[in-house]
């Protein structure tokens, strides 16, 4: 699904957020990357949706080269990726429903089916409720849900989530991976960028280490390190 | 080009979105409007006098026809010769020669009265080459083409035609022109730069949809034609009152002066001067709109997850 092969990244020529890294996510796996603050976390998941791309190295997406993509056809890589960031992306003035909406605008849709489409998912997510309440009234963990409404809401096959519970309180943070790795059953493949420890241990998954731009350590199991809450 | 059905819906919904947008702006559009209904209104002012200065000075100065005054030494196979050049002008319609005879004919039938021509010796009437040409090239500037090549010919003396002072009219026709074609460019910058720049206010404010309907996958079309659509809406509305306020102008200046003197001077272009005025202005504020989208997402739109 994603490939990683020897995969650099300089900012300012000197400096390397990613630093010869390579890996493999297979389709259906639930990855979380981790690492301090600046290790490279963010540039990663960035070169999936060709935010960014690498300075050497390939990257791969469903078998498609992104490293070296068109402009014109990062819109299709794109539709096929959900991504969920930390500060939520949503417009505040707009309404939850709305919010949803927009990642299904671009497709010219009825009203009727956009609604077919919307409204059991917000239900799904536990935001039905809410459908008309404009995002600025809604909590941190209300707000996270509408933005994974709106990356689930196409039914990709990639989902990319980054520092997603770094605003939100343990509980709500706990809900929000549970709710990601909900979609891994439906046969998405999820990468997580967090250097959350406490949530890592909570959930098991394959964790993706770096450290400066390097692949550190690459493992299958939940690490059993001390539950210490960074955040 | 043939557009699906499917296509079509797409572009109506893209042009709904840019007629949201043009409605949602308000403020910025009216500065912006008021700017371009300003400039146009100068332009139409200057482009309606200029006009009017055009036609009215084009039917005096049309000529029909010149005459060439040929040296009494001149052989006929010499004289010949020059009809036959002069009649192989793609302007010209007739080239004839009057004999001294002819030409006392000629003035005869056309300016004076009989009897005191009865008076004159047949010797005193010059013979003549004259030239008349066709109806869609009676302009100064064809009578002097003509006028250079009689003078090439060393049997003609002189040339005479029409109303020689109108050709000091000309040089305001002229003047007017080159004017006009001054104001129109600086028009196209500025109502281009209006364009861009009220554009690019828009795009800042949207900054943060643009950059999300990037995320979910939004193509550059369905980015930029809305903004296009408001950019040829705004252009529309100030072009539409800039034309009846300069409309309601002149009708004004007519009614309540030119018509009370007789003097009917002021002429609107047509229809299709002021459609194709129109048209240019749409392009430009097209270009302008796309140019400014275009350069907005490459500058700010790299970057989405940082
Ligand atoms: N746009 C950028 N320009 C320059 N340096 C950057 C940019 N984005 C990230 N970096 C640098 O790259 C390194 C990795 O950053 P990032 O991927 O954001 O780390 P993380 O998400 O793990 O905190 C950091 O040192 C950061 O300062
Ligand atoms: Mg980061």
């Amino acid at each position: 699904m994603i490939k990683f092969f020897n995969v650099t990244v300089n900012f300012y020529g000197e400096k390397r957020a990613l630093d010869n890294v390579s890996f493999e996510v297979k389709k259906g796996e639930f990855v979380y990357i981790t690492g301090e603050s600046g290790a490279g976390k963010s540039t990663l998941l960035r070169l999936i949706y060709a935010d960014l791309l690498p300075t050497k190295g390939v990257v791969l997406v469903s078998n498609k080269d992104v490293s070296h993509i068109s402009k014109h056809s990062i819109p299709y890589l794109r539709r096929n990726i959900g991504v969920v960031f930390q500060d939520y992306k949503l417009l505040e003035d707009k309404t939850v429903y709305e919010n949803v909406k927009m990642a299904l605008d671009i497709f010219y849709l009825k009203k009727k089916s956009v609604e077919n489409r919307i409204l059991p998912l917000l239900r799904r997510l536990g935001i039905y409720s809410r459908r008309e309440t404009l995002v600025r009234k809604l909590s941190g963990g209300e707000k996270q849900r509408v933005a994974i409404a709106r990356a689930l809401i196409n039914e990709p096959s990639i989902i990319l989530a980054d520092e997603p519970t770094g605003n939100l309180d343990k509980e709500r943070a706990e809900d929000i991976i549970e709710l990601l790795h909900d979609t891994v059953e439906m046969g998405a493949t999820v990468m997580i960028a967090t250097h959350d420890k406490y949530l890592i241990d909570k959930h098991r998954g394959r964790i993706i280490e770096l450290k400066q731009g390097q692949l550190v350590n690459d493992s299958e199991k939940a690490r059993n390190t001390e539950t210490t809450h960074l955040n | 080009m043939t557009l699906k059905k499917q296509e079509i819906q797409k572009l109506l919904i893209l042009i709904n979105r840019g007629f949201l947008l043009f409605k949602s702006n308000m403020a910025i559009n009216i500065t912006s409007i008021v700017t371009i209904i300003t400039a146009l209104y100068i332009f139409f002012v200057f482009f309606v006098l200029s006009y009017s200065v055009d036609n009215f000075f084009g039917k005096l100065v049309n000529v029909q026809n010149i005459r060439g005054y040929i040296t009494d030494s001149a052989p006929q196979d010499k004289i010949n010769a020059l009809i036959k050049r002069l009649s192989s002008l793609k302007s010209v319609a007739e080239a004839k020669f009057y004999k001294s005879k002819d030409s006392y004919e000629y003035l005869r039938k056309s300016y004076m009265s009989e009897k005191y021509l009865e008076l004159l010796p047949e010797e005193f009437f010059p013979s003549f080459v004259e030239v008349t040409l066709k109806s869609n090239y009676q302009e100064i500037k064809f009578i002097k083409e003509i006028e250079g090549e009689l003078m090439k010919s060393d049997i003609i003396s002189t040339t005479s035609f029409g109303e020689k002072w109108l050709l000091n009219f000309l040089s305001i026709k002229v003047g007017l022109k080159i004017f006009v074609m001054i104001l129109t460019g600086l028009l196209s910058i500025s109502i281009g730069s209006v364009i861009y720049n009220t554009i690019n206010l828009k795009l800042f404010k949207f900054k943060e949809e643009i950059k999300i309907y990037s995320l979910v996958g939004a193509t550059r079309s369905f980015i930029i034609t809305p903004f296009v659509v408001a950019s040829v809406l705004e252009m529309t509305v100030s072009f539409l009152i800039a034309f009846i306020l300069q409309y309601v102008t002149f009708y004004l200046i007519r009614h309540f002066f030119l018509d009370k003197l007789g003097v009917v001077f002021l002429q609107s272009p047509s229809i299709y001067v002021i459609f194709s005025i129109f048209f240019i202005m749409a392009f430009i504020s097209i270009i302008a709109s796309i140019l400014s989208v275009f350069s907005f997402l490459d500058k700010n739109l790299g970057a989405i997850g940082e």
